[in-house]
């Protein structure tokens, strides 16, 4: 469903963000983007989402390459930065209903909405508020019901549970489990091992703009990534220095 | 598939929305929802309906001023007993420029321009009373109009909504959650386009509206269809200006780094566009093209009087004009003329002085209306340059009207000299010097009536501004179309 | 930021050295910002392009005078040469009394008609002010005052509707957005620095810190709008002073006007966005929308009577005069029957005398008119108080010499001399003289240097009042500013 070929983004003053990464996840399949700041892992979530044009190489979201038509990838796409940010004056049911009209063309029933953000882990009573009053937390469900009622066929996460509390992060966990198993394709970008080792049937190590690593998660707890993480790390600064 | 593309395709019978009008919708809750924006359309609102009244109380008085006048010079002209009608016609009479209804919403250069002029026997006399001249210092700074709430109030307006559209969005985060979702950039621009647009053109449509309505209240009489075709006109020129402005802010938006950085060109053009421009533009022009003064400009006039004769019976001209006279009627002395003489020779000075009074006046009008074409130039960069003329033209309150009043008021002193004369040529005695024309001579010269110059002349004047202020707004919309084609999610 | 205090241990230091302290850090940090040579730059440009435009204006101006002198002596040399032929009998005295070189009434109603201007002030070209509409050259005759006083110059109505970029409007508009864009962060923007927890952790009281910042921002924008005017304007330095004063005293006002401004909204704590939008909306109130909208009022409550009133009234005395005339005609015919067809001297008198009154009557409606003017221009005056720009514009107006006292003044002594110059003629008509060329040495001339002290000091009153207004609101704002911010901190 994703695909990533000898995909290269070099910056305008010469960085390197990304160094010919091959990449693939598959529809049903959570794969987690792990790497320190600035190993390429956003860089990567853009380059699908064509937010940034790739210096070289292709990014396919199910068979298109992003670059070419980068309205046809989005459109099979769901986004949820790391901070989803809604317009504060509208509601959350509001907002779920713009975003959704903006990327189906339809108009969202209010029941529908409704039941949309309180699968997404909203509470009910949340939803008719003005999101200025929202926390994080609250806004990324909203994000995520976007993304469902979109009908997107893979997720693109940035760093999703950053700065969530551990109770939000774990129902957080429970939420992509539950899209995965409808068969959903996710890719996860995430500082958070433990989430990683929940959520993710794959896991890559990023360094230096290069996929260092993959491994299946299948079996491994989250000591067992930490080592792997850490061992990956090293061996990709060595061959860098 | 997953459950919530599942619902929406089991319910999939309803309607599709445009994702323009869906940004649109959007962008107009957010509007209603925030006090400062109904605070601001509401002082706007307030702004253009103390300017519209203000206008009125003063279209009000101007118009019996006018009444009152143009009543007074009739009495006194009507006034004069018997007398020779050429001295009835040294005393003469007054036009006075009657003030059009749409002056209410534009007062244009009016009150810089002569009210007044004096229509009497030899001369054309320039138009008088400056009523700027009795006003204070302070009313130099402008003037509460409809036309100045338009050109300067709605363009900030166009900017505030406008500037944060992209860079806003930008830094807020919505603008790379909404381009996540495979919109169209152009679907972005054109829902917000149509939502501030909205805001924009509705105040304007409101404000000509109200115009209309209050012209009505004063007398069904005075919107005519050439009112009509005039508002269309100021229409259709603020509406370019401020879909330009609503534009540029767009394009600058889309550009900017930040919504501050946005706002502080957007700003930095208005002022100069409002208030710099202008008055660079006035010093450059005077300076290029540099008018006459009063004393070279009547020196010339006097000058060009000299080949004629006037009252000056030993004038070569006059003695040649005397010899063609009595040649035609086959005469020998001027007493045996069948004719007054003294009419024929006011008659010939008077033809001989139009041609003169053409010439003089033609060539300055030519430069006035250079000087307002070369300012006007400007308004390809700087659009109320060109918006400017196009306002005062529709509201009959430019310097194409007051010339045109001019041109009337000296066509009438011509109908005066003429029929004075005429009286003279065909009722004076060559053998009596002190020849009288009875009062009813005056109440047969009809008094000074102005017609206003049809929409239609008002439109045709300003082709070329019309065309170099859809340059500009045109010029912006593409740049906007540009820049927001590749919006830069962060 | 640090500040060397000096009396570190000894408690708080004192203001003075705070002050001092903070405006030194604050010229130091200056000199490496470039936005702030651009403000500078910008600022010597605009005075230096508003004074070339003055140096233009004052050339027209004195072009205009010049050829107005020179067109008066020319008048007078040839109704003199042709007097003096016709004295030595070399030319026959013409038929008719309007060509008549010794004919009193008809030299004095038009070719003898005497040049009246007002010379320009040391400063004039600091400020158009009112200058580009009055006329600048008066052809005083013996007619009434109507018939000179409203010849206009010729100009294009379009420009005397927009203004011209003169000092003044740098002063009263630009000077202010340079000062808005220096200094609309001077408290948020340390916040967003993050500098301002240093600031308020030092003992030195905040407000002074910021006063220390502002004197060298603001001040150094008017310091430059001074120094540029110096150089770039043309002055009459020898007679110049007290307007020099003047002038740096209201560009300094005006950029303390505006710097306390930025003061006060700073102290409501809002960021420099914020700031910088609430500002120029104050700006647009201050200057484009406030005095707009007081002269729309100012117009419907104060109207300046009509000049079409006078014109008919002028006219209906004329009107009335002839009248009056025929009919003494009349009796004088009717008691006189021997010389009912000749129209001698006496009938030149009787015309001579209702023209004078008719003349009389229309000065009268003038006069009348001028003083309904006066009044609705002081009730609009008065006015202007809610606007500090029109006070600062009428300031700068009155220390160029182109407002409305040094003209006031001006017209009143046009009148004194008219009345002098009626005088000389209508005796010799009335004495049934003839002009003679010794008559022509002896016209009343017109001194245009002869100002009134009177209106000198008027204008200086003017100056003080509107400056004090101006600097009273500065002080409240300031003041205001400085209790937010105590209170705050």
């Amino acid at each position: 469903m994703l695909r990533a070929q000898a995909l290269t983004k070099v910056y305008p003053g010469g960085t390197t963000a990304l160094d010919h990464l091959d990449l693939e996840v598959q529809a049903g399949e959570v794969f987690c983007l792990l790497g320190p700041n600035g190993a390429g892992k956003t860089t990567t979530v853009h380059l699908f989402l064509n937010f940034v044009a790739p210096t070289s190489g292709h990014a396919f979201v199910g068979g298109v390459d992003s670059a070419r038509d980068p309205l046809a990838a989005r459109r099979a796409l769901g986004y949820v930065p790391e901070n989803v940010m809604l317009y504060g004056r509208l509601t959350g049911l509001e907002n779920l209903a713009y975003f959704t009209a903006l990327a189906t063309g339809k108009k969202l029933k209010e029941a529908e909405g409704r039941d949309l953000l309180t699968r997404a882990g909203l509470p009910a009573e949340a939803a008719a508020r003005p999101v200025a009053g929202y926390s994080k937390g609250m806004r990324q469900k909203v994000g995520i019901a976007i993304a469902s009622a979109k009908g997107a066929e893979a997720l693109l996460l940035d760093e999703p549970t950053s700065g969530l509390d551990p109770r939000s992060a774990n129902e957080f966990a429970r939420h992509i489990d539950d899209l995965a198993s409808e068969g959903l394709t996710v890719l996860m970008v995430t500082h958070d091992l433990f989430l990683a080792g929940r959520c993710a049937t794959r896991v890559g190590i990023m360094r230096h703009g290069r996929l260092v690593a993959t491994l299946r998660t299948m079996g491994l707890d989250h000591m067992d990534l930490e080592r792997a993480y850490l061992e990956a790390s090293e061996e990709a600064d060595s061959e860098a220095s | 598939m997953t459950t919530a593309s599942a619902t929406l395709t089991r319910e999939g019978s309803r309607l599709t929305v445009s994702p323009a009008w869906t940004v649109a919708r959007k962008e107009w809750t957010e509007l209603a929802r925030d006090s400062r924006w109904r605070a601001l359309i509401a002082v706007t609102l307030a702004m253009m309906v103390v300017s519209l009244a203000l206008g009125l109380l003063h279209l009000g008085r101007l118009e019996r001023e006018h009444q009152a006048a143009t009543t007074g010079d009739r009495w006194v002209w009507t006034a004069q007993g018997p007398k020779n009608p050429h001295s009835a016609a040294h005393f003469g009479q007054y036009a006075f420029k009657p003030v059009g209804p749409l002056a209410v919403a534009d007062p244009g250069t009016d009150e810089f321009a002569g009210s007044s002029v004096y229509l009497e026997a030899h001369r054309q006399n320039e138009a008088q009373f400056r009523s700027a001249r009795d006003g204070t210092l302070g009313s130099r700074m402008g003037r509460l109009s409809l036309a100045f709430v338009l050109q300067a109030v709605l363009p900030l307006m166009a900017i505030l909504l406008g500037f944060a559209a992209f860079a806003g969005e930008r830094d807020a985060g919505t603008l790379a959650l909404q381009l996540s979702l495979g919109v169209r950039p152009a679907d972005l621009l054109l829902g917000k386009a149509l939502a501030s647009g909205a805001v924009i053109l509705g105040l304007l449509l409101l404000a000509t509206v109200g115009v209309g309505a209050g012209l009505a209240v004063r007398g069904p009489r005075a919107v005519e269809a050439g009112e009509v075709a005039r508002l269309l006109g100021a229409f259709a020129g603020y509406a370019i200006y401020l879909v330009g402005f609503l534009a540029l802010s767009f394009a600058v938006s889309a550009r900017a780094s930040s919504p501050r950085a946005a706002l502080v060109a957007l700003l930095g053009f208005w002022i100069v566009n409002v208030f710099v421009a202008p008055r660079v533009a006035i010093d450059v022009v005077r300076r290029v093209e540099p008018l006459p003064t009063a004393q070279e400009f009547r020196s010339a006039i006097a000058e060009s009087r000299k080949a004629q004769f006037g009252h000056d019976e030993s004038h070569p001209a006059f003695l040649a004009f005397r010899e063609r006279v009595l040649k035609h009627y086959g005469v020998s002395r001027v007493a045996d003329l069948p004719v007054s003489f003294r009419g024929l020779t006011l008659r010939e000075d008077d033809e001989v002085g139009y041609r003169t009074f053409d010439e003089h006046y033609g060539r300055l009008n030519e430069r006035l209306r250079t000087q307002d074409r070369l300012r006007a130039a400007a308004g390809v960069v700087f659009p109320s340059l060109a918006l400017q003329p196009i306002s005062m033209a529709m509201a009959g309150t430019d310097n194409l009207h007051h010339d045109d009043f001019i041109r009337a008021a000296e066509r009438h002193r011509r109908r005066i000299q003429t029929a004075a004369s005429q009286d003279l040529i065909d009722n004076a005695r060559n053998d009596d010097p002190n020849y009288k024309a009875a009062p009813e001579l005056w109440e047969r010269v009809p008094s000074f009536h102005y017609e206003r110059p049809s929409a239609w002349s008002a439109w045709r004047s300003q082709g070329a501004n019309f065309l170099s202020l859809s340059i500009w707004s045109a010029a912006c919309v593409g740049v906007a179309w540009r820049t927001s084609s590749r919006p830069r999610p962060y | 930021m640090h500040f060397p205090l000096e009396t570190p241990l000894s408690g708080r230091p004192s203001r003075r050295a705070v002050l001092i302290t903070a405006a030194t850090c604050e010229s130091r940090l200056l000199l490496k910002d470039t936005g702030w040579w651009v403000a500078l730059a910008l600022m010597a440009a605009c005075v230096a392009y508003a004074g070339h435009n003055g140096r233009v204006r004052l050339q027209e101006r004195g072009r205009i005078v010049a050829q107005a002198i020179q067109d008066e002596s020319r008048r007078i040399d040839a109704l003199t040469k042709l007097l003096d032929k016709i004295e030595r009998h070399e030319a026959p005295r013409p038929d008719a009394p309007y060509r008549d070189p010794g004919n009193a009434i008809y030299v004095g109603r038009g070719q003898g008609a005497a040049v009246a201007y007002l010379p320009d002030a040391p400063l004039a070209a600091a400020a158009i002010g009112m200058s580009d509409l009055y006329p600048q050259v008066l052809k005083v005759s013996v007619g009434g005052k109507d018939s000179f006083l409203f010849v206009d110059e010729i100009e294009n109505p379009a420009h005397l509707l927009g203004g011209g970029f003169d000092l003044a409007f740098v002063i009263v508009s630009i000077l202010p957005l340079l000062v808005l864009g220096t200094c609309h962060d001077v408290l948020s923007g340390e916040r967003e620095r993050g500098t301002l927890a240093l600031i308020l952790s030092s003992s030195a009281p905040l407000a002074t810190v910021l006063t220390g910042k502002l004197l060298v921002r603001a001040g150094g924008l008017a310091a430059m709008a001074t120094i540029a005017s110096c150089l770039f304007l043309p002055i009459r330095w020898e007679s110049a002073a007290f307007a020099m004063s003047g002038l740096v005293a209201t560009i300094m006002l005006t950029s303390a006007f505006w710097a306390a401004l930025c003061l006060f909204v700073n102290a409501a704590g809002r960021d420099s966005a914020f700031n910088a939008v609430a500002l120029l909306m104050i700006w647009v109130v201050l200057l484009v929308v406030g005095p707009a909208a007081l002269n729309a009022i100012a117009q419907v409550l104060f109207p300046a009577p009509s000049r079409a009133e006078l014109v008919i009234a002028v006219r209906e005395a004329a009107v009335d005069a002839e009248r009056d005339r025929d009919a003494t005609d009349a009796r004088y015919r009717a008691e006189h029957p021997e010389t009912a067809d000749k129209p001698g001297d006496d009938r030149t008198a009787r015309t001579l005398a209702v023209t004078v009154a008719a003349d009389a009557r229309a000065d009268a409606i003038l006069n009348d008119q001028d003083g309904l003017v006066r009044r609705q221009r002081e009730l609009s005056d008065r006015l202007a108080y809610l606007m500090p720009a029109c006070l600062l514009q009428d300031a700068l107006a009155e220390l160029a010499g182109n407002g409305q006292t040094r003209w006031d003044d001006y017209l009143s002594r046009v009148a004194t001399f008219h009345a002098a110059f009626r005088h000389f003629f209508v005796a010799k008509a009335n004495a049934r003289e003839s002009l003679t060329t010794a008559d022509y040495g002896r016209f009343p001339r017109f001194d245009p240097k002869v100002e009134s002290e009177a209106a000198l000091r008027a204008s200086l009153g003017r100056v003080v009042q509107s400056l004090s207004a101006v600097a009273l609101v500065t002080l409240a704002l300031s003041l205001a500013a400085v209790r937010r911010l105590s209170r705050s901190a």
